[in-house]
């Protein structure tokens, strides 16, 4: 008797609605709250960032998503029947005839003249679909404002562990330019190849256990950045010796063509040299050894005297091998430095997000892991040239005094080359420089570009993160 | 008629409708007292009408003797009125013949409906001669317990104005009355209809609505209508809304009662609010029924202090006030 379904429709439409008003009402009382909070995460996003990062930020979205949670609670609520039949009575007006319906037994006459009059009552009530589709919009709305005011503020704020969604697609580039660095670590056992080496495990590491951000891991690969540029720039004594190399080597400078590598040009000098070669200025050679083992090139040195203390053309031969084997870890230091130059663009472009995404953003850069293959995929982008153009690129001043050969005499003719044009040109003006002029122009990028306010500091440490920190005098 | 079956209660409105109609023949714009007048003599209790001379309260009493059908007595109450005038008293009766011999000679208070107009103006001794009556349906004159007839209301009236000479009535009384009424005055249609009525010639009568043996049919029907103990629990709780030491008594109930409400008024309470469910087409009572009938039924049994006194507090204004909390914290859930 008791379970007409038409009362027991309208009891559940009821509760329904009751959880509905209930949780509408809960929004209501937390909206100051809640604006109140998003306010505060405004202004400190804007005013000071370093306090509104790291833990701060997760400490903050775990407070909104239990906020979330909260308002929640009552939609899962379970009600009593009493509470129901209240909820339907106050919804239809009814005199307390729900209450009374499921407090009386279901037995005797009076039990049946309440259900008739109950049900009478339940089909000449006004419907409250209004008053209930009222409310769930106003819910709706106001869970559906929440949400997109809270991932716009706090989402992007988010360690990117927490998003499922976008990371795999950092992770994998990320990961290939890991790899790239420890097979860099591993073809040069030397400082710089161990530096390489920890600050890849110490990426990894962090990757793994996701407790960095975008931003502290381009300040990180930053950081390797610039341990890389002090390397290389002792490169730069390096080219200079090299003439002083290529006149102690006495080679024959007809050739004119520059092989694509100084190892492999140092390789094929050293197939050609005769048996009875000797090394015409060992002096030289040793104090380049010297100058090189000063900057801490100790096997570019080590291969030097080698090569100024052999007294046959074998002896040589191993010396060059030596020499080539070192130049080629030299080589990889200046790859590793692009490979994370890209590492950095790459992260970059994902971070502003532009264009249809993170995802769509590293797109458009040339994948770390095709930095070996010429010509193909993303490596043939004329503002991202492949790893290996790079590698002659970089190369070239320090190839031109030693690939010349000539072919026709069979005997290694060393000339030094006049200054070539265009890319193997010495740059007008120190790297440096550039950084320094690169402040006013990275500032007016960022109040030009139509970035979110919120993101605009972290493009501006990412600019100073990349920015040389010693000024050329 | 079977009272436990609700196919009665068409009958039962429509009985109590036409009670209204034929007093409503003579008594105009005072619906609600009549009304309220009908449910508390349906219920079985006595009702204490309080208002300034003129409103109607003895011509409503009397037009509803006139529509019941039953025996009616009216007792002017003055200072001087003994017990024994209205209770009655034994007399010695000499007959030829026979030994001189007591015979009870029953007073006023025997009848169906008993009119005690200004009823505050007996003394207090007087007026508790009406205590067991009112109560018991009986009174005990020298020492011999005689019933009153059934059905048996008080009607009583009083004058709020004049008070010199006026003796309160005890509390023991005044809870016995089922209701307390205050007849206030008409609006100005029916104003103008008294007028209309009560200057020209009138050949207006009453007919009998029912007699005494329906009526006590309509009372026992009325009792049968199921409350939900949900709303029991309401009724209680309204009641005990009126006492100061518990701790659901809100801070004026605190600071200006002295006395709460009795058992009398959750009793008068419930019987009031089923008679209202039957009429308002109901099988069941609802809290509205209760809100309806608080005034009337605990007005009268609040017991203010000196502080509500001075402070000119009315018992209606606090009871007003608990209604209003109670109606809230029923609705929230």
């Amino acid at each position: 008797m008791k379970s007409a379904p038409e009362f027991q429709l309208a009891l559940r439409s009821a509760v329904r609605r009751q959880k509905l008003r209930q949780a509408a009402r809960l929004v209501r009382a937390a909206l100051p709250l809640t604006a109140s909070l998003a306010i505060v995460g405004i202004v400190l996003a804007l005013v000071a960032p370093q306090l509104f990062a790291g833990s701060a930020r997760l400490t903050l979205l775990i407070l909104a998503l239990g906020l979330l949670a909260l308002l929640l609670v009552p939609v899962f609520r379970s009600m009593s029947p009493i509470q129901a039949a209240k909820t339907l009575d106050q919804d239809l007006h009814l005199p307390d005839s729900a209450l009374a319906w499921v407090q009386f037994s279901d037995s005797g006459t009076w039990w049946d003249a309440l259900r008739a009059e109950t049900l009478g009552r339940l089909r000449s009530a006004v419907s409250p679909t209004l008053r209930s589709d009222k409310n769930t919009l106003i819910l709706a709305m106001i869970l559906i404002v929440t949400l997109l005011t809270g991932s716009w503020i706090w989402i992007p704020s988010v360690p990117q562990g927490s998003s499922g969604v976008t990371m795999p697609a950092d992770l994998t580039s990320l990961d290939e330019v890991l790899e790239d660095w420890s097979a860099f670590a591993e073809s040069n056992p030397n400082r710089a190849g161990n530096e390489i080496k920890e600050a890849a495990k110490a990426l990894e590491v962090a990757l793994q256990d996701r407790e960095a951000d975008r931003s502290n891991l381009l300040v990180r690969i930053a950081t390797v950045e610039d341990r890389l540029q002090a390397n290389l720039s002792s490169l730069d004594s390096l080219q200079s010796l090299l003439p002083a190399l290529a006149e102690a080597l006495s080679a024959d400078p007809s050739q004119s063509s520059p092989p694509p590598s100084a190892s492999e040009a140092l390789d094929k000098l050293a197939a050609q040299l005769p048996a009875d070669f000797t090394p015409a200025n060992a002096s030289e050679l040793e104090e380049l050894a010297r100058q090189l083992s000063e900057a801490g090139h100790t096997e570019l040195a080590e291969a030097l005297k080698a090569l100024a203390k052999s007294t046959d053309g074998k002896q040589a031969q191993d010396a060059l091998k030596k020499l080539s084997k070192a130049l080629s870890g030299a080589e990889a230091l200046a790859d590793a430095k692009r490979m994370m130059e890209l590492a950095m663009m790459q992260l970059a472009a994902a971070k502003e997000g532009t264009g249809s995404g993170s995802e769509g953003a590293l797109s458009m850069l040339p994948k770390l892991s095709d930095s070996g293959n010429p010509g193909s995929g993303a490596g043939s982008d004329p503002d991202f040239p492949e790893s290996k153009t790079v590698r002659a690129l970089e190369a070239a001043p320090l190839l031109a005094p030693v690939t010349s050969a000539n072919q026709s005499a069979g005997e290694a003719q060393i000339q030094v080359l006049p200054t070539a044009e265009g890319l193997q040109e010495s740059p007008t003006r120190a790297p440096t420089s550039t950084a320094v002029s690169e402040g006013p122009l990275s500032e007016e990028a960022i109040t030009s570009e139509d970035l979110p306010v919120v993101h605009r500091a972290t493009v501006r440490r990412y600019f100073e993160s990349i920015r040389p920190k010693t000024e050329t005098p | 008629m079977n009272s436990a079956d609700p196919s009665f209660a068409n009958e039962f409105r429509e009985k109590i409708r036409r009670l209204e109609t034929e007093v409503g023949k003579v008594i105009v714009g005072q619906d609600k007292i009549l009304e309220d007048v009908i449910i508390a003599i349906v219920a079985g209790g006595h009702v204490l009408l309080e208002g300034v001379p003129g409103l109607g309260k003895t011509m409503l009493v009397r037009s509803l003797a006139s529509a019941l059908d039953l025996s009616f007595q009216r007792i002017q109450f003055t200072p001087d009125l003994m017990p024994a005038d209205l209770l009655g008293t034994n007399i010695l009766v000499e007959e030829a013949g026979s030994h001189p011999r007591f015979e009870f000679s029953p007073g006023p208070v025997f009848c169906n409906l008993l009119l005690g107009d200004e009823i505050n103006r007996a003394t207090p001794k007087t007026q508790s001669a009406l205590l067991e009556a009112m109560q018991e349906r009986s009174v005990t004159i020298g020492g011999k317990t005689r019933l009153l007839e059934r059905p048996f209301f008080v009607l009583a009236t009083q004058n709020p104005l004049e008070m010199e000479g006026t003796y309160p009535l005890p509390e023991a009384q005044l809870d016995r009355f089922f209701f307390k009424l205050r007849v206030g005055y008409p609006d100005r249609t029916a104003f103008e209809e008294i007028l209309r009525r009560t200057t020209e010639p009138n050949t207006t009568t009453i007919q009998s609505a029912f007699n005494d043996a329906e009526l006590n049919e309509l009372g026992d029907f009325a009792k049968a209508v199921p409350v939900p103990p949900e709303i029991r629990s309401r009724a209680a709780d309204l009641v005990m809304a009126t006492h100061p030491e518990t701790s659901s008594a809100s801070a004026s109930v605190k600071k200006f009662v002295r006395y709460g409400a009795s058992p009398r008024a959750g009793q008068a309470l419930l019987l009031a609010a089923k008679i209202r469910a039957l009429l308002q087409g109901r099988f069941h009572v609802a809290s509205e029924d209760l809100l309806a009938f608080a005034l009337p039924a605990l007005r009268h049994r609040v017991l203010l202090n000196f502080e509500a006194q001075a402070d000119g507090i009315d018992a209606d204004v606090l009871i007003t006030e608990i209604c209003e909390e109670k109606s809230k914290a029923w609705a929230s859930l």
